[in-house]
């Protein structure tokens, strides 16, 4: 291989990574320049002079710029998008209360990939065609801090109905159903009534309503009482997780299976409660009026 | 330490000149010139430019509509020659004017903060 056969070679490279209208012409000038570029070097002095050039796919882009399938901009979303897909798609996630075939998982998991591409995609193609539909608009400045009543009475309700359930699970579920489960069958061995197995979640979440509680008196949270709430999720999370492993919580094993899956959804949402809470923590933007110190808030 | 900031400086420097690769290409192309030769040219004045960025910067700027260009055998193999046209001529113009206007405030900027 000679100089000219190097030349020759990188010159297709690059024109064949460029729209079918602009191969030849800039093969042509590409090769005339390089040749000027080598004058009467030999074959080291023609791979030097490409190299610096750079990569074929790079110079191709800056002779005709790609279109970007998902704009660059959207790469974080797309991905967040991706990985909660992979998380939540049962089967891809072993740890889900809930499962379906793992082959059929797995095709709905690339589907759900595609999907997310061509949404992308499209996206990224009518931002370029119609930039005026994404211009930016303002939208309500939401204080996270400050307490909504409704919001936390609601919680308040779900945690008071959750520990009741919890310690009365035979008169509660009764009630739910109208009378079609007996109470009786709802109660719990022996062994899952101890000190050690039940006590746990049953004080976690009598601690969190208070917590909640008294957020809604002083209409705000601040950042100890937003540490201990999530620490608060993630125990009772964690019991209810535990709850789910081990079981031997009802002797009825109909009950069984229905309490573990009861508590592996709700130890769930804990735990995705959690997490998001922790997410938001750690990208927390101060208010302008809390400054810049994180103490601060 | 020293090392770090001549690195970034130098890299900041490469930044600064990608901004004014185009007024530098135009004000070269009031007569044809091929990539070479365009090379050499500004190359001989103190602005060197890579190969690899200036080559396909006179197809963008062809694209753009600021030069035109034309095949010539002239003494040597075929070589495409590129000139400002018309809008290049205004566009450059402006730019001029621009940039002569950046420089001032840019230069009374730092006058002022020396």
């Amino acid at each position: 291989m000679d100089a000219n056969d190097v030349i020759e070679s990188y010159v297709r490279d690059v024109a064949a990574q460029l729209p079918l209208r602009k191969r030849a012409d800039v093969a042509a000038e590409l090769r005339s320049l390089l040749a000027e570029e080598l004058g009467n070097g030999d074959q080291a002095a023609a791979l030097a002079i490409v190299r610096r050039f750079g990569r074929p796919a790079d110079v191709a882009a800056r002779y005709s710029t790609p279109t970007a399938v998902v704009d660059p901009a959207d790469t974080r979303n797309f991905v967040i998008a991706a990985v909660l897909g992979g998380l939540l798609i049962p089967s891809t996630n072993q740890r889900l209360p809930f499962a379906i075939n793992p082959a059929t998982a797995q095709v709905w998991f690339l589907a759900w990939l595609g999907a997310l591409v061509i949404l992308f995609a499209f996206k990224s193609w009518i931002t370029r065609r119609r930039p005026d539909w994404f211009q930016w608009k303002p939208s309500q400045v939401r204080d996270h801090d400050r307490v909504r009543a409704v919001e936390q009475l609601a919680l308040i309700g779900i945690l008071v109905f959750y520990e009741m359930t919890y310690l009365f699970p035979g008169p509660v579920i009764h009630l739910l159903s109208g009378g079609r489960v007996a109470a009786e069958l709802l109660s719990y061995t022996s062994d899952f009534a101890s000190l050690q197995r039940m006590s746990w979640f049953a004080l976690f979440v009598p601690a969190l309503a208070a917590l909640e509680t008294m957020a809604l008196v002083q209409g705000r949270w601040t950042r100890l009482t937003r540490t201990i709430e999530i620490m608060l999720f993630v125990l009772a999370g964690t019991q209810l997780g535990w709850h789910a492993s081990y079981g031997g919580i009802f002797a009825n094993a109909a009950a069984e299976h229905g309490a573990r899956m009861a508590c592996q959804l709700v130890g769930a949402a804990f735990i995705l409660t959690a997490v998001y809470k922790i997410y938001r923590e750690w990208g927390r933007i101060p208010s302008p009026s809390a400054g810049f110190s994180p103490a601060t808030t | 330490m020293q090392k770090a900031h001549s690195i970034l400086a130098a890299k900041l420097e490469q930044e600064l000149r990608r901004g004014v690769l185009i007024l530098a290409v135009l004000s070269q192309l009031k007569d044809p010139q091929y990539g070479y030769s365009l090379r050499q040219l500004l190359g001989a004045q103190g602005m060197p430019i890579e190969e690899g960025t200036l080559y396909p910067l006179l197809r963008r700027m062809e694209e753009q509509g600021l030069l035109s260009s034309e095949w010539k055998i002239e003494d040597g193999p075929p070589r495409r020659y590129y000139v400002r046209n018309q809008q290049g001529n205004d566009v450059y113009r402006d730019l001029s004017a621009g940039w002569r206007a950046l420089v001032g405030t840019i230069d009374k900027m730092m006058t002022e903060a020396a």
